[in-house]
């Protein structure tokens, strides 16, 4: 049996996928990982370190870390993961119609692009949570409205090759409708840097969500999300340090898994740029 | 000459639609200043209505707008909720505290990262490179804080090496002020003693911001590299006998600049965000954490002005990337 193309890339390849399918087994029964309750109090099991018992150690409250961070990976990956769908999915649909639009359209278009794109994201969101109030959506909201504007950049500047083929200059010949091109002739053929890009920036969309947590306009106590633990576990850091470690290290891992694949799914779909980014 | 002219309406224009759309913001802040204004609890309808005329909150959204705006050019940015005292000044006291972190972070990752990049791509697909790529996505792919949160446990906690934050052991006098960078103060002064507690105290919080763009920094310059490594006018030098060395370091970094110089100063952009996260772990007394501050006192003034001159400072280094890309290439000059 030959294995996907994805999956022969080598261990790290092959680790990056079992990670994400844990990941997915995490997020869709929490409770096959860990019998215990994610928010149960135990005053007399308050910051235990690590021990058979609690793996990863007990936080303030004497909850199960390990149970906070496997109930953790739906909050934090779902939020990332719906940001960077949205994202692409108004970028794609945006640069497929500003590729196709005129030119004086395509230069005025390409001028609200570059405005969305000149805000410092963390700041941007910093600044939107404070004022629209605190919470994931909210960040994820704050930076969709920046992020689409890339992938409306990337999908045009695909739809200008591409829409100088052959295949497309044959189905207009053949007197396809205008939006029948669009959709089922250049849209299939512009998306695989739209997937690469769309694979790193979800491991962009953890790490910027996290950061927002820590600065205290993401995610709120007591969601068991990663980045809003590390952030308590801050306070006890000198003397308990496995509270902020192990959050911390489920988000390291992910991020670094998303990459992986993200380098593995260009390799495969775009083997050209291989030339320049790997030996 | 020219282009920045051409450039220039296009980045005040930028500015003021990107100031627009976070004044808009202020809108839907919850709570009436007017209301606030007229002394809260025991103001009547009327007193209400008096406090919100006087504070011109009665006009239309643009018009205030414009006041706005007419003030910023000024440098007057409002009063801080919480201290009463003009923003400005305190934007003034905190940023040159940031400028000094994101300075050394830059330095370290451009001095670190640039020569990852080369050795990487001179031994392409041999050990170095097989150590560093790799290394690169790793550091790539670290939360910050938690990285940071990690140091000072290691370092600070277990080793007690370094400190845990601030930018000077409390008790020491900073030097005179030169440029508000204590390190550059300090060694202006010729107090060594101060220079050495400041350096102390900038390691741990400038390496940590410098990680993700290190990692950045390093796979752009070896991608830049191995672009011009089977160039023509390598097989030549190499014909005339020069040392790799010789051909490595001058005839081809030189011809993969552009897009080294770019992503570093690219980075300096991205380096902003990381300001806020890395001051937060350090508690180091920039503007960052003077931006978290005022969102947990809710002190918008304050976070208005720290969202306005960080994008400005944001546009412009990016724009001004893309200024120096006719200067380093011949080629894109038309």
């Amino acid at each position: 049996m030959r294995l996907p193309r994805v999956l022969r890339g080598g261990p790290f390849a092959v680790g990056s996928v079992a990670v994400l399918l844990l990941l997915a087994a995490m997020m869709a029964v929490p409770s096959a990982f860990t019998r215990r309750d994610p928010n149960a109090i135990d005053f007399l099991a308050r910051l235990k370190p690590p021990s058979l018992a609690h793996p990863f150690g007990t936080d303030e409250n004497g909850r199960d870390l390990w149970a906070r961070v496997v109930h953790g990976a739906r909050p934090t990956l779902a939020a990332a993961v719906l940001l960077i769908a949205v994202a692409a999915a108004i970028g794609s649909v945006a640069g497929l119609l500003i590729g196709a639009a005129g030119r004086r359209a395509d230069e005025w278009l390409m001028r609200v692009t570059e405005f969305f794109l000149a805000f410092p994201q963390i700041v941007w969101a910093l600044a939107f949570a404070t004022v629209m109030g605190r919470g994931m959506v909210n960040c994820a909201i704050a930076l969709a409205i920046t992020w689409w504007a890339q992938y409306a950049r990337l999908m045009r500047g695909q739809v200008l090759v591409q829409r100088e083929k052959e295949f497309i200059l044959t189905a207009r010949a053949l007197g396809q409708r205008q939006w029948r091109i669009l959709l089922f002739h250049l849209l299939p053929n512009c998306l695989s840097p739209v997937l690469v890009k769309a694979t790193i920036d979800v491991s962009l969309a953890i790490l910027l969500l996290a950061a927002l947590s820590f600065l205290g306009v993401g995610a709120q106590p007591p969601l068991p999300e990663w980045g809003a633990m590390v952030t308590i576990g801050r306070k006890y850091l000198l003397d308990y340090p496995w509270y902020a470690t192990f959050p911390g290290l489920a988000i390291f891992i992910t991020v670094l898994a998303f990459n992986v694949l993200g380098e593995r799914v260009r390799d495969v779909l775009d083997p050209q740029s291989r030339a320049a980014g790997r030996p | 000459m020219l282009l920045v002219l051409r450039r220039l309406p296009l980045l005040v224009a930028l500015l003021a639609a990107i100031s627009a759309a976070v004044f808009a913001l202020t809108q839907y802040l919850p709570g009436d200043p007017a209301f606030v204004a007229a002394g809260g609890g025991d103001a009547t309808p009327e007193m209400v209505a008096a406090a919100r005329a006087r504070l011109g909150l009665d006009r239309p959204l643009w018009v205030r707008y414009l006041y706005y705006m007419r003030n910023v050019a000024g440098g007057d940015f409002g009063n801080s909720i919480v201290n009463r005292r003009p923003v400005i000044d305190d934007l003034k006291k905190f940023w040159p505290a940031s400028m000094e972190l994101a300075l050394a972070a830059i330095a370290i990752s451009a001095l670190v990262g640039i020569p990852l990049g080369v050795v990487s791509a001179a031994w392409g697909g041999r050990w170095p490179d097989r150590l560093i790529t790799p290394a690169s996505v790793f550091l790539g792919s670290m939360p910050v804080f938690w990285l940071g949160l990690m140091a000072v446990f290691v370092f600070y906690r277990q080793l007690d090496l370094l400190p845990a934050g601030g930018r000077l052991t409390v008790g020491l006098t900073p030097p005179p002020v030169a440029t508000g960078m204590l390190v550059v103060d300090a060694a202006i002064a010729g107090e060594w003693r101060v220079f050495a507690d400041a350096l102390r105290h900038l390691i741990l919080p400038s390496v940590i911001l410098s990680v993700i763009s290190l990692a950045m920094i390093t796979r752009v310059t070896r991608a830049a590299l191995l672009d011009v490594l089977h160039e023509d006018y390598l097989r030549t030098a190499r014909a005339k006998g020069l040392g790799e060395a010789r051909i490595l370091l001058k005839h081809a970094l030189r011809n993969a600049s552009v897009p080294i110089l770019t992503i570093v100063g690219l980075q300096l952009g991205q380096l902003i965000g990381g300001v806020v996260v890395t001051e937060t772990i350090f508690s180091w007394p920039g503007l960052g954490l003077y931006a978290v501050t005022a969102v947990e006192n809710q002190d918008y003034p304050a976070l208005l002005a720290f969202t306005l001159i960080t994008t400005a400072v944001y546009v412009t280094i990016n724009m001004a990337v893309d200024l120096l890309y006719p200067l380093l290439s011949p080629q894109t000059r038309h």
